[in-house]
């Protein structure tokens, strides 16, 4: 079985054609870190596969991108998945300290941001996040 | 006279100029995007063109403007020079068209991802490389595998064609 997501091909090399034998089947080599797959492809000229094939990693690294995106969207709203987030590596917050007044403040279940109840400071998700990213890398 | 006719690359847009070649018929090749084409002269003027090598800088994937298909469908085509010197490409993909390609046999036999789209298939064959130990000794040797190449949104994967009754050819299910 053969089978490899697009943005994981590393080259594509294989034979160039004309218009005499633009029919025939060309021999195309299609290389990832597991090694080299041959095929031998009818109207798969070097000239006409190579782009079809980038162009589809293209395509396929702006998804990633965007999904990435997203994920990061998520990351940067949400309290309960940076809850989530830390536990992962092992590590559980109970208490934030307020950066303005030093109050203890309970871990919010949810939402993007919490209001300190002693100075009114309001703290984000996303800027906890930033701190316990950099902890956990 | 290629030069006199077209002086800018209708592909590329390159004024580097073109080499010209053959004796029986006569070509030219764009020094920049090395796209060639077969010249159809009469009373030292081209009239034609015909398309005979793509270009190198994959631009015989992207789209012809005037036609909405892409520059390699009109490979081999004799073509007038006008169509030549008004010819502008879209820089982009037509997958639509491409993806017509994929036939109802490999749609039926693959189950896409959430969101994954059949980009294009190839038909051919695949080099498998087997090991097997004969009287001791280790030989590799190599068969064809027929079958289609299938490129999605997600995943570049070879279906095998595998043959099951009398003369019945099918394609095999991975999933």
């Amino acid at each position: 079985m053969y089978e490899i997501p697009p943005e994981e091909i590393n080259g594509v090399s294989g034979d160039t054609g004309d218009s005499s034998n633009w029919q025939l089947p060309k021999k195309i080599s299609v290389v990832d870190s597991k090694g080299e797959n041959t095929f031998n492809l009818q109207y798969a000229f070097l000239e006409l596969f190579k782009p079809t094939i980038e162009n589809a990693i293209a395509i396929r690294r702006k998804e990633i991108d965007v999904e990435k995106k997203k994920e990061r969207l998520h990351v940067i709203l949400d309290f309960s998945f940076l809850k989530t987030y830390m536990e992962k590596g092992s590590l559980v917050m109970q208490v934030l300290k307020c950066p303005e007044c030093g109050a203890t403040i309970e871990f919010p279940k949810s939402g993007s941001q919490t209001t300190c109840s002693h100075c009114g400071k309001i703290i984000y998700a996303q800027d906890i996040f930033e701190k316990v990213k950099s902890l956990l890398e | 006279m290629m030069q006199e006719e077209i002086p800018k690359c209708p592909i590329c847009g390159s004024t580097n100029g073109y080499k010209l070649s053959g004796i029986i018929g006569k070509y030219a090749q764009c020094l920049t995007c090395m796209t060639k084409w077969r010249l159809f002269i009469k009373n030292r003027k081209i009239l034609e063109l015909t398309l005979h090598e793509l270009p190198k800088d994959g631009s015989g994937v992207y789209t012809l403007i005037s036609t909405k298909t892409p520059l390699f469908t009109v490979i081999g085509k004799c073509l007038s020079i006008d169509f030549w010197k008004n010819l502008k490409l879209d820089k982009k993909v037509n997958w639509e068209f491409l993806s017509k390609n994929v036939s109802s046999d490999v749609s039926k036999a693959v189950i896409t991802e959430k969101g994954e789209k059949l980009l294009h298939q190839w038909e051919g064959s695949r080099e498998v490389r087997e090991k097997k130990v004969i009287k001791g000794n280790t030989v590799e040797s190599t068969t064809q595998e027929s079958g289609i190449l299938l490129l999605s949104t997600q995943r570049l994967r070879w279906l095998a064609r595998r043959e099951r009754g009398f003369l019945k050819k099918k394609l095999h299910r991975f999933y």
